[in-house]
């Protein structure tokens, strides 16, 4: 029988399974849902796994990082991803450095955890897209899932894998649902998430669920929309990418980060590059910062109604 | 400390400044940046002598005096810093990421207090694992105006990390001495970690006997669970180093100006290494042990640059191999 949860149940439920598995594991800080989804009880369950330190984000995520080094596998929940600038310097300078300037013989496998996109209200500090300014640097692997099955497949990935990792979380995913496997699916690779022959929908994280709900707004006008998942935008899986896009000559990527420099536009040059012919469009969050008042995230941020739109303008029906 | 002992802590120094003066002389085969350890050496010999191989030491970029200190293949540092093939890093990272895993250096941040705050996360490792073995931190006083700096004395003290601070000052020092330095609003280095509760000394990193002997009583209490402990080198800043490249100002150094009191100036009467020649000139021991000692170091540091100066680069596929896990 297929499990079904909520993403925020699955999330949490790998987190124990992995903390189970790993009685080493150190949490630096517990507000890996808190304080935007429901908690599931981490904090009591493994209060002894969780080390909490002061509001002291570059001591954090380089303490893990060093303690990483030194044989201790941490998780560092940073919570809102804009709390991650104040440990950007250890983040992309020292933990995906350390295993090329050590020749191999060093390795930093750490995990943070952050709550990146939209959330609603946050304001300009508080919503920004990081990932588009980590998956350009080597040796940083960054994971984005869309699904109970990708979180499952992010948080096992992140917490047994051998590279720094970061999960790029969002907090509007909580109560989507979806099956889970038996065991955690490779987070590597692509899921085909609906078919359908006239467009091919990719995206990663909360806009995965947006092009679904897009999906069905175009069935209802005869449009048969495919939607593609990409969970992990570093190192981005190219070969495995362009087999999953080589049925459809129309192909519509769709990013919450603002365009320059995005995960998706790094996804459509791969794609255009290796099939000069497809014909490809990129929709992204407009170049502003994340405004407060519900109406103007939504005439900035692309949702169902924008992503179906931009379908039917590219099939010019 | 007995006679020997010394002996091999001049060793140790002269193995340091040594390596030094070599690269400064052949700078020109260096196609990058690099910052040297000249004046360093009593900190570097301090460091060799209170580390066990279970601690893990975090330099920083000014890091070949510690290495040459603690015993590292000098070869491997002169391949890596000339960007050849040869040591495990194979040209990858140059003079200002130089490590030994096998001597407890696994990584060296290039960062000003980046390495710091890498090592307080190695300190909660030891502590965490039970494992054998405490950190040392070493870092410039440049580190002191850096906000992780502070981020990282407040976390090594809140947990009671096993960490030795080993900040090598030699920033110049401030004229009315109603600060530490001209960049810093502090009164004293040692303050500054005093706020944090962490016990700190200030010693002449000059003298390598009173340097070895801080550096030991840190040391014996961080091994003895007391948390961190701060040490303040006062070091007397090398005249030669630039913000690019060090030029050799104030000469090869000249052990015989141990048994001429005055005789080279300012910076003979600072130097580390004259220091703790003149202690075992002191002791008794002769002028010319120091040199037969002084030209094997020297002949076997020649010996290496020679031999890493005629090996060849790294093939190209080595840019791109160590980014991601096999």
């Amino acid at each position: 029988m297929t499990l079904v949860l909520r993403y925020h149940e699955a999330r949490s439920r790998a987190l124990f399974r992995e903390l189970d598995a790993n009685p080493s594991l150190l949490l630096l800080g517990g507000a890996v849902a808190l304080p935007f989804n429901p908690d599931d009880g981490l904090l009591e369950r493994y209060a002894d796994r969780i080390l909490w330190p002061p509001i002291s984000e570059f001591a954090t995520a380089a303490a893990a990082i060093g303690a990483a080094m030194a044989g201790l596998r941490t998780l560092v929940p940073i919570s809102t991803s804009s709390f991650m600038f104040y440990g950007w310097a250890p983040i992309v300078n020292e933990a995906p450095n350390v295993r090329y300037l050590s020749g191999g013989t060093v390795s930093a496998p750490v995990a943070f955890h952050v709550m990146a996109g939209s959330r609603r209200g946050g304001a300009a500090q508080h919503e920004h897209t990081p990932q588009a300014m980590l998956h350009n640097v080597p040796g940083l692997r960054v994971l984005a899932p869309a699904t109970p099955a990708d979180v499952d497949a992010a948080v096992h990935g992140a917490l047994t894998g051998d590279d720094p990792t970061v999960i790029v979380d969002n907090v509007r995913l909580a109560e989507f649902e979806g099956p889970l496997g038996s065991s955690p699916a490779d987070i590597r690779l692509p899921t085909l998430l609906r078919d359908g022959s006239d467009v091919l929908i990719v995206s990663y994280s909360l806009m995965v669920q947006q092009a679904l709900l897009a999906a069905g707004l175009l069935a209802n006008r005869g449009i048969a929309a495919a939607v593609l998942d990409v969970a992990q935008l570093a190192p981005l899986p190219h070969a495995e990418l362009l087999a999953a896009t080589e049925r459809h000559d129309t192909v519509l990527f769709v990013d919450e980060s603002r365009a320059a420099g995005s995960p998706a536009s790094h996804m459509l040059a791969r794609v255009v590059q290796a099939r000069p012919r497809v014909t490809a469009r990129l929709l992204c969050t407009l170049d502003a910062p994340a405004p407060f008042a519900p109406a103007l995230v939504d005439a900035i941020v692309p949702g169902p109604a924008q992503i179906a739109a931009e379908v039917r303008a590219l099939l010019g029906r | 400390m007995t006679g020997p002992d010394r002996l091999s802590r001049l060793a140790a120094m002269l193995r340091a400044r040594r390596f030094d003066e070599t690269l400064i002389a052949n700078a020109a085969l260096v196609t990058g940046v690099f910052h040297v350890s000249i004046g360093h050496e009593g900190v570097a010999a301090a460091l060799a002598g209170a580390r066990r191989a279970s601690d893990l030491i975090m330099l920083n970029h000014r890091n070949h005096g510690a290495l040459a200190a603690i015993g590292t293949d000098l070869e491997v540092c002169y391949r890596e810093i000339l960007g050849r093939d040869g040591g495990p890093q194979r040209g990858r990272a140059g003079s200002l990421h130089l490590a030994d895993a096998a001597r407890g250096v696994p990584y060296t941040s290039a960062m000003v207090a980046g390495g710091v705050a890498l090592a307080v996360g190695m300190a909660l490792a030891k502590q965490r694992l039970g494992r054998e073995g405490i950190v040392f931190a070493c870092f410039g006083d440049g580190a002191m105006g850096e906000g992780a700096m502070y981020e990282s004395l407040n976390l090594a003290a809140l947990w009671a990390l096993p960490l030795v601070f080993v900040c090598e000052s030699n920033a110049s020092a401030d004229r009315d001495g109603s600060r530490a330095n001209v960049l810093q609003a502090a009164r004293t280095l040692t303050g500054l970690a005093d706020v944090h509760q962490i016990p700190a000394t200030s010693v002449d990193g000059g003298d390598p006997e009173a340097m070895a002997r801080t550096m030991d009583d840190a040391v014996a209490a961080v091994r003895g669970g007391g948390g961190p402990r701060f040490i303040e080198a006062r070091l007397q800043p090398w005249p030669g180093n630039a913000a690019f490249l060090p030029r050799l100002v104030t000469g090869e150094l000249d052990l015989s100006d141990a048994e001429r009191p005055g005789a080279a100036g300012a910076w003979s009467a600072a130097d580390p290494v004259l220091a703790e020649a003149r202690a075992l000139l002191r002791d008794g021991v002769a002028l010319a042990d120091l040199l037969v000692l002084d030209r094997s170091v020297r002949a076997s540091v020649e010996r290496a640059f020679a031999s890493a100066a005629g090996a060849p680069s790294a093939p190209d596929s080595v840019a791109m191999s160590g980014v991601w896990a096999p």
